[in-house]
């Protein structure tokens, strides 16, 4: 028997394609203005130090939901996202330092020069990531567990010492005089892409493969899955969106040194992934915002600040080892239409 | 042409050779069974058609077109879909999402277009969502859609798998023990099932059972295999009466000859040792 061939469906009519459309713009133009107030109120009612860890929430949360579809959903252990994370950092940081003159000089009619190469950097700092994701991922990604953990552990190191000593962005100095080009705007904006997308995948026929790879490899293959192919393909969109992170993080900071991507940044995000729930978006928001605050909050504590934190995480992995929100999701669309049903608006 | 050309296999490991030898002709809407004493070889047959390991030796064609040491999803997407003697659903994802699952191969959209919401890919897994609705209607799951397939009892857990392996639009259908740890009701609809699963999918079926009520009650041609050898072949009444197949596996009673023989023949054959592979 051939293949089924799709039977081809009743093409949508012209009008009900242009709605959808019509709804993706203008959830689109919703999200911008919703980003924009943000950014306009946020940073006039808050101190910079306020904004400042806002700002860090929105780097971590694109970093855990990142992290979540490598390690969460795909159940591939990675301890090296804080190496994507240095490229894209070093990589779009090299970009504005650098071509930030000449392109202001070439476009300077232009309004926005300089947003325009920001946003030209985050992309190419992502793609950066994203290729280191498929180069070091096609070899390690045949090793499983612990294997993998530990390859990927190296590699991170590998990308930071191999940072540590390229001159151009500054070396064992550090890299200064980036342009800080970051805010609530971009950094929420690249935060909600992230969500976006990764939400996207995992909820399709073809994502749920990332699932069936973390819940029986040897399943998943006999089910037509090329499994070595998908791995790398969660690396590459783990590792693009990390990328982008880096480069957020790079352009708030407007400082760069490579001790900043550890090890231990990894195991920073495994933790909010953890923590958050492997395989929940929403768990992994919720725990990079409460482990961006927490360290924050305990200042008051002094000496005895990261004992608490680290209790603090002790005692939430025994009460919910599987995470604060499992696999489960706090479904959005409810609320948003439980909310819409309060304030009284037509329901979409 | 044979659907399935199994020529000469053989599996080494080590020093352990788990098949030695083994041929098989699967023709075109066939069903057979394969059965033998725990240990014989028969699911790392099943192992080596499906592509979990490659033979040492011989080849397997699909169609003619040799497979032997390609990967395990390359197969499948040539046509040959496999359940497994020790559960292996995707447990913590829904029984529709175990089924979804399986169109894989069969997708057209790509990462790029799913990412944008576009039209042709909310088409797509409309029907997508459409088919494994039909297969989980077919086997008495769709009221358990939403399920954590895990949460499913044992009988209807076998069942999601063969529906998930269906899903796949297999030429051939590797079944390995599907009735262990059935209740004799439920293994009486799962022989009538494959029946009809292989009238209406238009498939060959392979498989592997331990239960020589169900065995007998399906097959057409049986194989009995023990320690890698191919020791008897033939339809079930030629099996029943095999001295060799009898010393090595049925023992000496057995079920459906004499209408006297002692009713704990009925199910299982005596010397098969307990299936404690099912879980």
């Amino acid at each position: 028997m051939p293949k089924a061939v799709h039977a081809p469906e009743a093409p949508q009519s012209g009008a009900v394609s242009r709605r959808r459309v019509m709804r993706a713009w203008m959830a689109t133009a919703g999200v911008v203005a919703g980003l924009l107030a943000f950014q306009v109120i946020a940073g006039a009612l808050l101190n910079p130090y306020y904004v400042q860890i806002l700002i860090y929430i929105g780097i971590n949360v694109t970093l855990a939901v990142s992290l979540n579809l490598i390690n969460g959903y795909t159940g591939q252990f990675s301890l090296g996202h804080a190496g994507f994370m240095a490229l894209g950092a070093y990589g779009s940081a090299a970009i504005t330092y650098y071509l930030g003159a000449p392109f202001g000089a070439v476009f300077h009619h232009l309004p926005g020069a300089d947003t325009i190469l920001f946003v030209l950097a985050l992309f190419a700092g992502g793609l950066v990531a994203a290729l280191a994701g498929l180069l070091v991922g096609i070899p390690t990604l045949r090793l499983r567990g612990d294997y993998l953990a530990i390859a990927t552990l190296g590699m991170g190191e590998i990308i930071r010492v191999v940072i540590l000593n390229l001159d151009f962005v500054g070396g064992a100095r550090g890299f200064t005089g980036i342009p800080e080009r970051s805010n609530l705007f971009w950094v929420y904006g690249g935060a909600a892409l992230t969500i976006l997308v990764v939400h996207r995948l995992v909820a399709s026929t073809r994502g749920r493969a990332f699932l069936a790879i973390r819940e029986d490899e040897t399943a998943a293959e006999a089910m037509g899955i090329n499994t070595t192919r998908t791995k790398v393909t969660a690396f590459l969109v783990g590792a693009f969106f990390a990328g982008v992170g880096g480069g957020l993080f790079a352009h708030s900071v407007t400082y760069l040194h490579t001790n900043t991507f550890g090890f231990l940044k990894s195991i920073e995000f495994v933790v909010m992934v953890v923590l958050g729930g492997m395989g929940s978006i929403t768990g992994s928001v919720i725990a990079a915002a409460v482990l961006t605050v927490l360290p924050e909050v305990l200042r008051a504590a002094q000496e005895l600040r990261m004992v608490i934190y680290s209790l603090l995480l002790v005692v939430l992995m025994l009460a919910r080892p599987q995470g604060l929100l499992g696999m489960r999701e706090i479904p959005i669309a409810r609320v948003g239409a439980w909310l819409r049903g309060r304030l009284g608006a037509p329901a979409a | 042409m044979a659907l399935l050309d199994i020529h000469r296999c053989t599996i080494r490991f080590g020093g352990l050779t788990a098949v030695k030898d083994f041929s098989l002709r699967l023709a075109q809407g066939e069903l057979v069974g394969l059965i033998g004493p725990n240990g014989a070889g028969k699911t790392t047959l099943f192992n080596l058609i499906s592509g979990v390991y490659a033979p040492s030796e011989g080849d397997i064609r699909i169609d003619g077109k040799s497979v032997a040491g390609l990967s395990a999803w390359r197969i499948n997407e040539l046509g040959i879909a496999r359940t497994f003697q020790n559960i292996r659903l995707f447990r913590e994802i829904s029984v529709l999402d175990n089924v979804r699952v399986a169109f894989h191969t069969q997708l057209r959209t790509s990462f790029l277009q799913v990412v944008l919401d576009a039209p042709a890919y909310e088409r797509e897994e409309a029907w997508v969502e459409n088919e494994a609705m039909a297969l989980l209607r077919i086997f008495g799951l769709d009221a358990m859609r939403d399920e954590r397939s895990s949460n499913l009892p044992y009988g209807e857990q076998r069942r999601l798998e063969i529906a998930r392996a269906l899903a796949t639009r297999p030429k051939v259908l590797l079944l390995d023990e599907p009735a262990a740890g059935m209740n004799p009701q439920e293994k009486i609809e799962l022989m009538s099932l494959i029946r009809w699963v292989r009238e209406h999918f238009d498939l060959s079926v392979l498989v592997i059972e331990h239960d020589m009520g169900v065995v007998m009650g399906i097959c057409e041609r049986i194989i009995v295999l023990d320690y890698g050898n191919v020791i008897a072949e033939g339809t079930p009444d030629q099996i029943r009466r095999d001295p060799k197949v009898i010393a090595a596996y049925l023992g000496e009673e057995v079920p459906g000859l004499p209408p006297d023989a002692p009713d704990e023949c009925q199910a299982e054959p005596t010397s098969a040792k307990r299936t404690g592979g099912g879980r």
